[in-house]
C-alpha cells in the first residue's frame, strides 16, 4: 500500500483497518475459478459447427424460413376471394362486376370484382347513431342538422 | 520464479494461455476476493464475482492487448461484477463484511466489532475506496482508474472515509 499523507490519528485508524481480520477465499476457490477458465477456453476453441449455440440459431432460422414459405405457398394456392355474406349476394356481385368490366374493359377482372364487392358493401350500410360518449364521432352526430344527408362511406 | 510482468501476462491472457490465468489468480485472486466481499456483501457472491471476472477476461480475448493497467482493469471488472451480483440478489451493495474465520483475542474483539460497524456505516462510495485501497492494495492512481475518477478525488474520498471512521469510533 502506498504511503498516504494522513495525520497521525488517521494513520492509526488506517493501521487498524489493515490489521483487522479479513475474509479470505476458501482453499478450493482457485480450483473453481480455474475450472471455469478451462471451460470457457475450451468453448472458445470449439469449432463453430460443434457449438450448441450455432445449431440452436440454425434451428430457429430454419423454422422461420419454413413458416414464411408455408404462408407464401398457402397464399399462392388459395388466393383470397372477394365475397359478401348473405343469400344471393354472390350473383349480384358477379353481375355488378361484369357491368364494371363492360364499362372499363381495361380494369382487370379481379379488380372489377373487388370494386363490385365494395359497392355492394357500401349500399348495405345502415345509418345508425353513435353510441353515447364524448368522442369525436358523438360530437359529429350532435352537430348534424336535421334532414342532412347521411354519409355512408 | 519471478512472476511475469504485466505486459507479458496480458499477452498470455490474450493468447488464451491457461498458465497466464493461473498466474493472474495467484497475483490478484485473494485481493479480488476481499474487495468482492466488501462490495457484494457475502462470501458466496464474492466467489461468483471473482469467477465472473475470469470468465469475462477469457471472453475479452484479443481485446486485452489494448489494456494499459491490468490491475486497474481487473478490479474495475470485479467492481462491476460484484455490484451486478449484489443487485441480482436484491441486496444492498457494500454491506457489512461477514465474520472472518480468524477469531480476534477477547480484549480486541469489541474493537474489531466497533471497527466493522463503523465501516458499515460509511457511505457506499467511501466503503468502496477503503475496500480497494486497504483490502485490494490498490494505489490511489489505480483506485482512480478503477472508479473512473481523478486520483485527487480518490485520495480525498479515502481521507473523508478515514475521518468518518475516526469520528464513529470516538462516539
Amino acid at each position: 500500500m502506498e504511503p498516504s499523507p494522513l495525520p497521525p490519528d488517521l494513520v492509526e485508524i488506517e493501521a487498524r483497518l489493515s490489521a483487522r481480520p479479513r475474509v479470505e477465499p476458501r482453499g478450493d476457490h482457485r480450483d473453481r475459478v480455474m475450472a471455469a477458465v478451462r471451460r470457457e477456453l475450451a468453448a472458445g476453441r470449439t469449432p463453430w459447427w460443434q457449438q450448441k449455440e450455432t445449431w440452436h440459431f440454425a434451428a430457429v432460422a430454419a423454422a422461420a424460413v419454413l413458416f414464411v414459405w408455408l404462408n407464401v405457398a398457402m397464399r399462392a394456392a388459395n388466393p383470397p376471394g372477394w365475397r359478401l355474406r348473405g343469400p344471393g349476394n354472390g350473383v349480384a356481385v358477379a353481375q355488378t362486376a361484369a357491368r364494371i368490366h363492360e364499362l372499363v374493359p381495361s380494369l382487370p377482372e379481379r379488380e372489377a370484382r373487388r370494386q363490385a364487392v365494395v359497392l355492394h358493401a357500401g349500399a348495405r350500410l345502415v345509418p345508425a347513431p353513435q353510441p353515447a360518449g364524448r368522442g369525436a364521432g358523438a360530437l359529429l352526430l350532435h352537430e348534424l342538422k336535421e334532414g342532412a344527408p347521411w354519409v355512408t362511406q | 520464479m519471478t512472476p511475469p510482468p504485466d505486459a507479458e501476462l496480458i499477452e498470455g491472457l490474450a493468447a488464451a494461455d491457461e498458465n497466464a490465468y493461473a498466474a493472474l489468480y495467484d497475483r490478484y485472486g485473494a485481493a479480488l476476493f476481499r474487495v468482492a466481499v466488501a462490495i457484494a456483501g457475502s462470501r458466496e457472491e464474492a466467489d461468483d464475482a471473482v469467477q465472473d471476472v475470469f470468465v469475462a477476461l477469457v471472453r475479452a480475448g484479443e481485446h486485452l492487448r489494448t489494456v494499459r493497467n491490468l490491475k486497474a482493469y481487473v478490479f474495475a471488472s470485479l467492481r462491476r461484477a460484484a455490484i451486478r451480483r449484489a443487485q441480482q440478489q436484491r441486496r444492498q451493495p457494500l454491506r457489512p463484511m461477514p465474520a472472518s474465520h480468524e477469531t480476534p483475542h477477547e480484549e480486541t474483539f469489541d474493537d474489531a466489532v466497533r471497527l466493522e460497524r463503523a465501516l458499515a456505516s460509511l457511505p457506499a462510495a467511501q466503503r468502496e475506496i477503503v475496500a480497494l485501497h486497504v483490502d485490494g492494495g490498490l494505489t490511489f492512481a489505480e483506485c482512480a482508474e478503477t472508479l473512473g475518477v481523478s486520483a485527487n478525488t480518490a485520495a480525498s474520498r479515502y481521507r473523508y472515509a478515514i475521518e468518518k471512521l475516526r469520528d464513529a469510533l470516538k462516539g
